[in-house]
């Protein structure tokens, strides 16, 4: 019977490079601001919530809009953008998806910008209701390495990566007793923001059937 | 405990944050100098009610790192809120703990309240072992640490353990 879990946090990263860097951004700043801000209107991001960010080298440049009722946050720079959003269910895929829909087509469709491909990240911290983390973690690390001292193991960690994939399984920073687990993807820039909710989900799925685990939804 | 110096988190930071003003302002502000005498305690009463926020909110995240709390919304959050004094105890009682119920052990928190409508913070050690060590354990952490310091929680805060 897998162990019960809860997810106290969560978040969700998205970057996604520009096919080439649009250097007219920064000079059409404030158009591309209001183009971007009035897209994510119906989330009721204020004036107060846009940061222009002018300071350290070209690649940071840019701005952010937070969207503070969905712990949500967009970066664009001239070559690239990020978003980013806490506390992430897949109950409220939907309304990431919108949200990034809503964004990014404003934006490709005033600046001209070409997204290109696109990472994808979820990092998920789960707490056992039972068992310790390093009762998750055991399994995935060598019985060698373990027996390399003979004092109690602290912590592990195990890093995977592919050529489009990537997979941490470490203990917990945030959590007391918690597992940290990221799952990061590269997808084409043709792949629909949906197309990557169901991919994430299935790997997530995947991967706490792995670990032995089911999410608590009580 | 993670093992990988990596990012765990988003890197945003929501705590609430006092509006700047334009840029203009920030970057052409007239010097101030700083109030020695006569400040009184209602100067600048919402920036330092922010400040304990954002101060309150950090040792919340501290504690969450020591302790499981039950899933949000729970009574712990809102009973830590609510006695301020307690986060800082329960953080300042971790090495302690560790001393007395080993690096590895697991802390639980959980609120209780009485037909009074008084309510106690347990904080509790999920024990895996014999009852005469956790009860040994126990009697360590009281006599070294806990009687010491237990007149700060002003009976609020009770220490225990379940067997697991």
């Amino acid at each position: 019977m897998p162990e019960l879990v809860t997810i106290p946090t969560s978040y969700f990263e998205l970057v996604v490079d520009y096919v080439h860097p649009n250097l007219k951004i920064s000079a059409d700043r404030a158009t591309v601001i209001q183009v971007v801000f009035d897209a994510l209107k119906p989330w009721n991001p204020t004036i107060d919530d846009i940061e222009v960010i002018s300071a350290g080298k070209i690649s940071e440049q840019g701005f952010t809009v937070k969207l503070p009722l969905r712990s949500a946050s967009f970066f664009f720079g001239l070559a690239m953008c990020r978003f980013t959003q806490d506390a992430v269910t897949w109950d409220s895929a939907e309304d990431t998806i919108n949200i990034l829909n809503s964004a990014f087509t404003a934006f490709s469709a005033y600046t001209g910008v070409v997204l290109g491909d696109k990472r994808a990240a979820i990092g998920i911290h789960l707490q056992p209701q039972k068992l310790t983390f390093l009762d998750l973690l055991k399994p995935f690390l060598h019985p060698s390495l373990i027996a390399l001292d003979a004092a109690p193991l602290r912590t592990g960690a195990v890093i995977l990566k592919w050529e489009k994939r990537k997979v941490t399984l470490d203990g917990s920073a945030v959590l007391a007793n918690g597992v940290f687990l990221k799952i990061e993807r590269t997808f084409e820039n043709n792949q629909t923001h949906s197309e990557i909710a169901d991919q994430l989900k299935t790997d997530e799925d995947e991967l706490l059937k792995l670990l032995g685990v089911e999410e608590d939804r009580k | 405990m993670r093992a990988f110096a990596d990012s765990q988190t988003s890197g945003n930071n929501w705590s609430p944050v006092e509006a700047g003003g334009m840029l203009h302002q920030e970057q052409q502000r007239v010097p101030t100098f700083p109030q020695v005498t006569g400040r009184s305690f209602f100067d600048a009463l919402e920036k330092q009610m922010l400040d304990f926020t954002v101060q309150h909110q950090a040792m919340l995240a501290d504690v969450r790192r020591h302790f499981v709390l039950p899933p949000d919304p729970n009574p712990v959050t809102s009973f830590l809120s609510a006695h301020r004094a307690i986060p800082q105890i329960l953080l300042e009682a971790m090495g302690p703990l560790r001393t007395c119920f080993g690096a590895d052990a697991v802390f639980h928190l959980r609120t209780l309240t009485d037909e009074s409508g008084s309510q106690t913070l347990y904080a509790v050690v999920m024990w895996p072992g014999s009852l005469r060590d956790v009860r040994a354990g126990l009697a360590r952490f009281d006599d070294d640490w806990w009687t010491a310091h237990s007149h700060q929680a002003s009976g609020h805060l009770t220490f225990t353990y379940e067997l697991i």
